[in-house]
């Protein structure tokens, strides 16, 4: 769906998330995966997508964050953050 | 402020706020967390709430209620004296998150009959879908307040509230079954604003930082109110910004040389987790005069650590000021003395847990527990420690339910006659006069209030009342082999003193052949997607086996000390 970028954001996710957890256990992760399968609770969540954002030097306004649910929500406000910037 | 001019009103203060300095900023908001700032000077937020009130004039009366459905910000603050300017009471809500159910909100529109609802354009349009399908949501006007008023403010009329008027309804207390709207006259804010500020040793010099939730008595009473009761700014950031970046809230503080600050002890907890030592290295906390903590049990050895790690960056540990308070006292109930530092007291553990009374012992006790004194109550307010069966006063070290009395103490629960009448004016035996009844347990030492624990099945997560019942619904209803109604919700203490989440979850006889670990993994699921919360452990357990009382009700102390002992008669349990 883009081509300007050749980010692997839901690799990155998972990436992420596993430090933020401190677990190897995480299940596969997909775009449809959502945050409540992950046994990860909302604060858990603002960190790693916190750290995205550090990762990409992007910022993810407070209202698209409001609307994201699953891993493919986060890779969409993403790659729309980092087209803005080409 | 001078104790001459302490205004009667909210809308009195911010009178007086934006005609003696109308260009002061009061409210420094970061957008998305960074330098992106929109300042609020008390001349444009009186101009923006007078312009608010005019238009919400032709859609409600006052005395009528109004959501505020706003992000943390600027709108959010003038939303809120809008309502205030329109003599309309203000019912603040988290706005939705992650797509979780509006239950919440429908409920509260429901419960206080609210007929109007101040929104931005953005989540208007985001819940514009909902709303439209939804009977509770489709009756309530909502009113977009990021738009031009052109010059509506010129049309308001000062609806002439006093002290004794409604301002606000906090929906902090209450499951979503049963919601609990404490109602707020303007004088219960007034008193506990001046409470806050004098125990605080704010003053127009002070600078505060905040990102706490606007929609709770911290956030909003804390943070966006005290501050402007002595007239000092307040630079805010929403929750989301916190938690994405810790490191914010202490840069924050470094940068604008704030003088106070606070959170619940998670929070504190975060920064020392997550900061790594060249995060903090520049950091500058000298300023820091007063760390606030409360809305959930504070951690002795996690503050003793904070001021330990940040001492290199100035920090004074005498800055920690461990409060306590609730909704139904406005927000602060007790607190220490600002300028003396924390109180720390060694008790004998076992002693605290078989015979209910406090005996400290030496710092090197092995079964000593560490406990902060919260202080003691404000002027004209009085906290007794009460026998909640039998209501007789305890003595000085006797653990027993803390009640309270003055005029912070709030109004009631809106459309609960009879809930409020045994919450808010309890009577000890054999004397005269009325206390709130808190809920939570303590003892008093040495003239300080010690908080051990809590009488209701109320839950605290990260500084949020989580109630039982609502999780149990939700966990009765994920799964069709799930029995609703016949779920125990509780909290087991981790090593390091927080709450974990345990659901146990009775099974449909029929269901025999479920997938349980499939059953668990929904039921988690389910709560996280409704709740945002994290589930540690669920048990399922057999049909017909979860503790009740004679009259059908789940008994979740007992269902607790039989999870703790292994005594249920479980099918499954999720970590083994």
């Amino acid at each position: 769906m883009n081509q300007q970028t050749n980010v692997d954001v839901v690799a990155l996710f998972g990436q992420v998330a596993k430090k933020i957890e401190k677990r190897s256990d995480l299940p596969a992760i997909t775009r449809e995966t959502k945050f409540s399968s992950l046994g990860i609770d909302s604060v858990s969540m603002m960190e790693i997508i916190g750290e995205i954002e550090d990762e990409l030097d992007i910022t993810i306004s407070d209202e698209r964050l409001a609307q994201i649910q699953t891993v493919g929500d986060v890779e969409n406000v993403v790659l729309a953050r980092l087209n803005d910037r080409h | 402020m001078n104790r001459n001019q302490t205004p009667k009103t909210l809308v009195d203060l911010l009178r007086v706020r934006a005609q003696s300095s109308p260009d002061r900023t009061g409210y420094i908001y970061l957008r998305d967390g960074n330098a992106d700032e929109e300042t609020l000077t008390y001349g444009a937020l009186d101009r923006k709430a007078r312009a608010i009130a005019a238009h919400l004039r032709a859609h409600a009366r006052p005395g009528d209620r109004a959501l505020i459905n706003h992000l943390p910000g600027t709108e959010y603050i003038a939303s809120f004296f809008g309502c205030l300017y329109a003599g309309v009471v203000a019912v603040p809500v988290y706005p939705p998150r992650f797509n979780q159910s509006l239950e919440r909100i429908k409920s509260i529109v429901t419960d206080g009959t609210a007929r109007v609802a101040l929104t931005s354009s953005a989540i208007l349009e985001s819940l514009r879908p909902v709303i439209d399908s939804s009977p509770e949501l489709a009756t309530v006007d909502w009113l977009v307040t990021d738009r031009d008023f052109g010059s509506l403010h010129e049309e308001w009329m000062d609806p002439g509230v006093n002290g004794q008027d409604l301002a606000f309804i906090q929906y902090t207390s209450g499951s979503t079954s049963q919601p609990k709207g404490v109602m707020l006259s303007h004088e219960n804010l007034i008193v506990n604003l001046s409470a806050i500020c004098q125990f605080f040793g704010a003053s127009p010099d002070s600078r505060g930082v905040i990102w706490l939730p606007p929609y709770h008595d911290m956030g909003l009473i804390g943070g966006l109110l005290a501050p402007m009761l002595e007239g000092f700014p307040v630079t805010l950031m929403s929750p989301y910004s916190f938690l994405q970046r810790p490191i914010r809230w202490l840069e924050m503080i470094s940068r604008t040389r704030a003088t106070v600050s606070g959170a619940p002890n998670f929070a504190y907890d975060l920064c020392l987790n997550r900061l790594t030592d060249e995060q903090v290295a520049g950091l500058d906390l000298s300023s820091w005069e007063l760390a606030f903590c409360g809305a959930e049990p504070i951690q002795v050895d996690v503050m003793e650590k904070f001021a330990k790690r940040f001492a290199p960056q100035g920090f004074k540990r005498k800055a920690f000021y461990p409060c306590y308070g609730l909704a139904e006292s406005t927000l602060l109930l007790s607190g220490p003395d600002h300028r003396e530092g924390p109180m720390v007291r060694r008790i004998d553990a076992h002693l605290l847990q078989t015979e209910h009374r406090a005996q400290v012992v030496e710092a090197s006790d092995p079964n000593g527990r560490d406990l902060f004194g919260c202080g003691a109550a404000p002027a004209g307010h009085e906290i007794r420690i009460v026998d909640p069966e039998n209501r007789t006063p305890m003595k000085v070290g006797e653990v027993g339910e803390i009640w309270f009395s003055g005029p912070s103490v709030a109004k009631g629960y809106w459309g609960q006659t009879l809930l409020s009448e045994e919450t808010f004016r309890a009577e000890i035996e054999g004397e005269k006069g009325t206390y709130l009844r808190t809920g939570d347990l303590g003892f008093m030492l040495d003239g300080q209030l010690f908080i051990t624990g809590r009488i209701k099945d109320l839950i605290i997560i990260r500084g949020r009342n989580v109630y039982p019942q609502d999780l149990e619904v939700t966990s009765g209803r994920a799964h069709a082999a799930a029995r609703a109604g016949a779920t125990a919700v509780f909290s087991i203490l981790s090593e390091k003193h927080e709450e974990l989440l345990v659901v146990v979850q009775e099974m449909e006889r029929r269901a025999r052949d479920a997938d349980l670990s499939e059953v668990s993994k929904t039921i988690r699921e389910a709560i996280f997607q409704e709740h945002g919360l994290k589930v540690d452990t669920v048990c399922l357990i057999r049909t017909n086996s979860i503790p009740l009382t004679t009259s059908g009700k789940i008994k979740r102390h007992e269902c607790r000390k039989k999870f703790v002992s292994g005594e249920l008669t479980e099918l499954f349990r999720d970590p083994s």
